[in-house]
């Protein structure tokens, strides 16, 4: 499904990720943990096509990103459902605005059936008649939920959570948690989970990938990651800083 | 701005003219940011050029009365001034400052909280969403409040000539010394500098990075660059003015 | 000794403070917790005159701290330092400069002296060793630490962490941690802690009050929260993400 062979990126002198070869494979929902600055965010916008890698390749969907146009690449992007660690809601629409965007961008469906699928999602993430609402008048919590929301929104089968409970009391990670758990019950869907909640991903992830300075620490299921002995790793999985 | 700089400024202009004539424009978000933009700086430009108009007429009276020893011209010479030079490139420092700066933060700060990615995820290309509404309205807001510059900038020198120097405000209002050339003068800095602020401010906040601070260096790229873009400008056209259209 | 005397507070309609009262203790590490919004960091808030209650006292040590004036503020926020939750370092300079520059700044010696002084707050913090290194060297864990010794400039008793271990990785979270616990065994630092990281609470807290609606639900040993039958604080304990809780 992605396959990422030989990426490698310099921010100045630099390399922010150092020749990283991976395969994620249709169907999995894979957790991608390690320290900041790690280059997990930047892998994930990599495979986006919104930034483009110095070296190697990303192949998406058999497709190679490298090889496709403007138009095409845009094209791409849309296929890919996003929830980003910054909301990056639309702070000029409401929220209701902000999940209808991409559908309206797609411009298939009519006002009406909108207007009721985004009803229909308020529910979903339990913030029912919110539609008004501006995003400056919600919490934390609340802008996380609706982003989720809008990157779910055309149903996509690629999706990408950069960090979804960053700052998030537990109960409200939960509620988040729970949302990603519904999603990928559709087996045909491929996402990847940026996080520090080692605890929150443990159960509703396929596979698990450990990063640490621009490289590779560590990939393979759950097993394998609590079998692993890998310092860095063992420490992650654990929440320690011993030894 | 060294030359990198320049020619992306250069290839932003081009994609949004492209996208001018191609696609669908926003006119909803082209006239919320036409009103933004006056609403802004129409007290600014207003209270500025109103003072200007003053401060100059009273200046240039009082050293055209010692060495001529006549105003009759005075209202003339100064509308000649006001359209050729004066109204169009303070207006456009005014609004370099003022707007450019807005649009830099405000797209600067779409660039830090991920907002321009969220677009492109989106199949919106920000060029086409962000730049053209701005693009469009900055042209067109650029054009009235020179214009408006023109009116109080004149109307505020009326007055101080009638109170300082005895100039009648009939005498004062004289437009022999216009010619069509100036007209076209006006008209080419106006739109020259009304293209050039959002493009550039434009360009300023999408290249901005990291955090807030990441915000704050682009509003200050913008007023760098819009400045040096509008003296430049002014310089090139004036030039071409005078060659072309004075002589 | 700290004592909040039935604290209210509101912003508009929004009543966040309802009648707290919480007593903190010499050398003791309290935690505050609480689902976000709830008006954790608007309490701690009250202790270094950020904010003022509507109703209610703030004792700082028996002295009633509540209506002092902002000069009066001085001499208590010497005594309380703050840790930001986005306090950052200066990345083109080295971490002695970074903890060297607010020691300059506050005491007025010389920069030699005042890297004298960082170094020995960097010792505190266990990071004298790399204090010619350079913040980019280090993960989010060690730079929060260089942070911490900034705070512990002016040689704080009491010192406020806003949500340290929020947004960085779990063994960075450790090494803050430890630290808050180190500095608290070691230097007898009373230690505020605004958090809503369970690892955290378990991990170093002497006692934990958990703010919800306005006023404190449990106040008590860690290990009183998973013994408790109170359902909120069971939820919020567990993560659970159904339950009684209003979030």
């Amino acid at each position: 499904m992605i396959r990422f062979e030989n990426v490698t990126k310099f921010y100045g002198e630099t390399p922010v990720l150092d020749d990283v070869t991976l395969n994620i494979e249709r169907g999995n929902q894979v957790g991608l943990l390690g320290p900041g600055g790690a280059g997990k965010s930047l892998l994930v916008k990599i495979a986006c096509g919104l930034v483009s890698p110095d070296l190697g390749t990303v192949t998406v969907n058999e497709r190679d990103l490298g090889s496709l146009g403007p138009v095409e690449l845009a094209e791409h992007r849309f296929q890919i459902g996003m929830l980003f660690q910054n909301y990056a809601l639309f702070d000029y629409m409401t929220v209701g605005e902000n999940i209808a965007f991409p559908l309206r961008q797609e411009g298939k469906l009519d006002e009406l059936e909108i207007r009721n699928r985004v009803e229909d999602l308020l529910h979903k993430v339990d913030l029912p008649g919110i539609e008004r609402n501006f995003p400056n008048e919600l919490s934390g919590g609340m802008k996380k939920r609706v982003t989720f929301a809008r990157a779910v929104v055309r149903n996509p089968d690629l999706l990408f959570y950069d960090d979804p409970t960053a700052g998030l009391d537990p109960v409200t990670s939960s509620k988040i948690f729970n949302l990603l758990e519904k999603v990928r019950e559709d087996k045909n869907k491929t996402s990847i989970v940026i996080t520090h909640d080692v605890l929150g991903v443990r159960d509703i992830c396929d596979r698990f990938i450990v990063m640490d300075r621009g490289r590779i620490l560590f990939r393979g299921d759950r097993q394998a990651i609590e079998d692993c002995d890998i310092k860095l790793v063992r420490q992650f999985w654990e929440g320690s800083s011993d030894g | 701005m060294p030359f990198r700089e320049v020619s992306e400024i250069a290839r932003m202009l081009l994609l949004t003219v492209f996208y001018c004539v191609r696609r669908p424009i926003r006119w909803s978000e082209v006239i919320r940011q036409g009103y933004d933009i006056g609403n802004r700086s129409l007290v600014f430009v207003v209270a500025v050029l109103g003072f200007l108009g003053m401060i100059l007429i009273f200046q240039s009276a009082y050293q055209a009365q010692q060495i001529v020893g006549d105003l009759q011209m005075l209202g003339a010479l100064f509308l000649q001034l006001l359209f050729r030079e004066f109204a169009p490139t303070v207006t456009a420092l005014m609004i370099a400052t003022r707007v450019g700066t807005g649009i830099a933060a405000e797209i600067g700060s779409m660039v830090v909280t991920e907002q321009v990615d969220a677009l492109r995820m989106n199949n919106a290309d920000p060029v086409q969403y962000l730049v053209v509404p701005r693009f469009i309205s900055g042209v067109a807001m650029t054009f009235l409040l020179s214009t408006l510059a023109v009116v109080v900038c004149f109307l505020s020198g009326m007055w101080i000539a009638s109170v300082a120097y005895d100039v009648n405000p009939s005498t004062f209002y004289n437009t022999s010394m216009l010619e069509w050339g100036d007209f076209i003068a006006f008209c080419m800095k106006a739109t020259a500098y009304g293209v050039a602020i959002p493009v550039i401010a434009c360009h300023a906040g999408l290249s901005a990075f990291g955090g807030s601070e990441g915000v704050g260096w682009a509003t200050t790229k913008s007023v760098v660059n819009c400045s040096l873009a509008i003296v430049f400008l002014d310089f090139l056209l004036s030039g071409l003015a005078f060659v072309f259209l004075f002589s | 000794m700290i004592e909040f005397h039935d604290i209210y507070k509101s912003f508009g309609p929004k009543h966040v403070l309802r009648g707290v009262n919480l007593t903190v203790h010499k050398g003791e590490i309290m935690f505050i917790i609480g689902s976000s919004g709830a008006g954790k960091s608007v309490l701690v808030k009250h202790l270094v005159g950020l904010l003022r209650p509507d109703k209610g006292r703030v004792v700082l040590d028996g002295q009633d701290i509540t209506d002092l004036t902002e000069a009066e503020f001085y001499p208590v926020r010497k005594r309380c330092a703050m840790v930001f939750q986005n306090s950052t370092l200066f990345d083109s300079m080295t971490l002695l400069d970074n903890v060297a520059l607010p020691i300059r700044k506050h005491m007025g010696v010389t920069m030699s002296e005042a890297r004298e002084l960082a170094l020995k707050k960097l010792e505190l913090v266990n990071m004298a060793d790399e204090a010619t290194r350079y913040p980019a060297d280090f993960g989010d864990g060690m730079r929060k630490k260089v942070a911490i010794a900034r705070a512990l400039t002016l040689e704080p008793e009491f010192v406020i962490f806003d949500e340290p271990t929020t947004g960085i990785d779990p063994i960075s979270a450790n090494i803050v941690d430890r630290l808050i616990r180190d500095l608290s065994d070691r230097l007898g630092v009373t230690s505020i802690v605004v958090s809503h990281d369970l690892r955290s609470i378990f991990g170093v807290a002497d006692r934990v009050a958990m703010l919800y609606k306005g006023e404190f639900l449990l106040d008590g040993p860690p290990a009183e929260y998973r013994t408790t039958d109170n359902p909120i604080v069971q939820q919020f304990i567990n993560g659970r993400p159904t339950g009684p809780m209003e979030v």
